[in-house]
């Protein structure tokens, strides 16, 4: 465990060092009625690394992602990026800012309407004065960048989930972002495509000194891509360290979440584990009225 | 005492909300407008083939369904009205009535409806879609602003485009009372022209166009809206859509009401003719 870093130790300033942590999160709260999602969360990312946001299904990792991209806006709190406030912002610094990170949804959120040669050249054609000859280029370097050459002139509906996250990562980096997010990017992929998808994370992040944060429960990837990971419960930062960190860790909640045991401070799996009990005692009883 | 209070709390929240959501959509609205008018001086806020593909979606496409449809009721028309004018007086007053009733209230109204049953329900449906799928929200996180990138060109698409199937179905409601006057109950051809001159004015005619103008602007409104703001999963967005034709009907049939009211005050003021 490391809890001086999870709440904003890590903000260190060096000679030569950029002036602002990539991302800086400050007091974040944010309640849906009753439900507080998002408790007082505070944070820095630092530039160049890989960050993973971890945590059980419900814990608020959507919820702070989507903060941290400006679709959402908090009950009180900040989200910095590059230093600058997203929310109080005004529209230029904001448009701005949102050419500094991409994202990578879940479902790729690529416009169906369009080709995948298109979607990445929507951001560089709106954002740019480039001649169409330089997008067009921009955009084969960046599809090929993602193995996603041959697919340029298909439609997201022609094409298989591990290539529409292909497409959406071009997509995302299509402004050569110093942030990318993503959501999910193992959701519903086979275990080579997760794979192929985490050695992009990880390459982008090498070869072009990208911060990634990106929010995911499937252990093998933490361990594969992640330089710190953030463990999310309750509204807060449980656990914020390396992933042997994670690996060593003691606390009953991150052993509970990386062995994915049943039994644990975790109370979501004790009422499925109820319910799985009910079931067998409701069958077992229905075996011993029978002839 | 608390008893007494909660229903009045709770009407106010469902008021307030009410108001919330009426003034949000009326930003929406404007904001729409706002980047359609400016979409054509700018290729950042929407590309210009977008708008011509809505143009075509809401106006080319409609054609067929607005003629067939245009030229049936205005045969009906004539072949239900025809026999009780004819109880009264002569028959060729069915000309006027048609003209009239056509291009002032039943044209409009009925193409709009149209309109709103095969447009705004396609509008709510795809927006509703790219919200639940996130696409939205990409967009914006692509610095593209979704209103004007999305909804401004089907706004400027309708509000061109609604005028157009108007137009279209009024003529057709004509050709088709006058074929089935002419040839079912016999008018003779120069007798139908002569009391369609003497009944239906130009100003008929414009108020029936300036009419649909609103009921475009209505739709395109409230269908985008509604669209734009599905959360959720897929279900919501079949909710969305039923909501959505529903306040359109309620909208349009209203809005006809108040507007032939105001024109009715006008033409008592001598403001209009």
């Amino acid at each position: 465990m490391n809890d001086a870093a999870a709440m904003g130790g890590t903000d260190r300033e060096a000679p030569g060092r950029a002036p602002h942590p990539a991302i800086s999160v400050r007091n974040l709260c944010k309640a849906y009625g009753d439900n507080r999602v998002l408790d007082n969360m505070s944070f820095d990312l630092e530039r160049g690394r890989v960050y993973v946001v971890m945590g059980p299904s419900g814990c608020g990792k959507s919820t702070l992602l989507r903060h941290m991209i400006g679709a959402e806006e908090p009950d009180s709190g900040q989200v910095l990026i590059d230093g600058l406030d997203i929310q109080s912002a005004n529209r230029r610094q904001r448009e701005d800012a949102k050419r500094k990170y991409g994202v990578l949804f879940q479902s790729a959120a690529l416009l169906n309407g369009l080709t995948v040669a298109q979607n990445v050249a929507l951001p560089i054609a709106r954002h740019t004065d480039l001649p169409r000859s330089t997008i067009d280029l921009m955009v084969k370097l960046k599809l090929e960048l993602v193995g996603m050459g041959g697919a340029a002139d298909k439609y997201p509906y022609e094409i298989s989930g591990g290539m529409k996250k292909r497409a959406g990562l071009a997509r995302a980096i299509a402004l050569d972002p110093a942030i990318v997010f993503y959501d999910e990017p193992s959701a519903g992929l086979d275990p080579v495509m997760i794979g192929v998808i985490d050695k992009l994370i990880r390459d982008l992040t090498g070869k072009l000194g990208i911060t990634s944060v990106v929010i995911t429960h499937e252990m093998p990837s933490i361990f594969r891509i992640a330089d710190e990971v953030m463990m999310l419960y309750g509204g807060k930062i449980t656990f914020r360290g390396t992933p042997e960190d994670l690996r060593n860790s003691t606390i009953p909640l991150v052993r509970q979440f990386i062995n994915g045991d049943p039994e644990g401070p975790i109370n979501a799996p004790r009422q499925l584990a109820d319910l799985s009990e009910r079931l067998i005692g409701a069958s077992r009883r229905k075996e011993g009225a029978g002839p | 005492m608390a008893d007494l209070t909660d229903p009045i709390a709770s009407l106010g929240k469902f008021l307030n909300r009410q108001v919330a959501h009426l003034g949000a959509a009326m930003r929406f609205g404007l904001s729409a407008m706002w980047f359609g008018v400016r979409g054509l001086f700018s290729r950042r806020i929407y590309p210009r083939h977008d708008l011509i593909v809505q143009m075509d979606y809401t106006g080319a496409r409609s054609t067929l369904i607005m003629v067939l449809l245009g030229f049936l009721v205005g045969a009906s028309l004539v072949i239900q009205t025809t026999p009780s004018l004819a109880r009264y007086g002569p028959a060729e007053l069915v000309a006027g009535v048609v003209g009239v009733s056509i291009l002032r209230t039943l044209g409009p109204l009925l193409a709009a409806i149209i309109f709103a049953g095969r447009v705004g329900a396609g509008f709510t449906a795809e927006l509703g879609t790219m919200a639940v799928s996130e696409e939205i929200t990409a967009l914006d996180t692509m610095g593209i602003n979704p209103v004007g990138y999305l909804v401004a060109p089907r706004f400027l698409a309708a509000c061109i485009m609604l005028p157009a199937c108007t137009v279209m179905f009024d003529l057709a409601a004509l050709i088709g009372g006058y074929v089935v006057g002419i040839y079912q109950f016999n008018i003779l051809p120069e007798d139908w022209f002569n009391i369609t001159k003497q009944f239906v004015k130009m100003s008929d005619f414009t108020f029936g166009l300036a009419k649909s103008v609103v009921f475009a602007w209505l739709i395109t409104l409230v269908c985008c809206y509604k669209g734009y703001h599905v959360r959720g999963s897929g279900i919501e967005v079949g909710r969305a859509t039923m909501q959505a034709i529903v306040i359109c009907l309620v909208l349009i049939i209203v809005s006809d009401t108040v507007m032939s009211l105001i024109y009715n005050f006008l033409y008592r003021m001598g403001i209009v003719s």
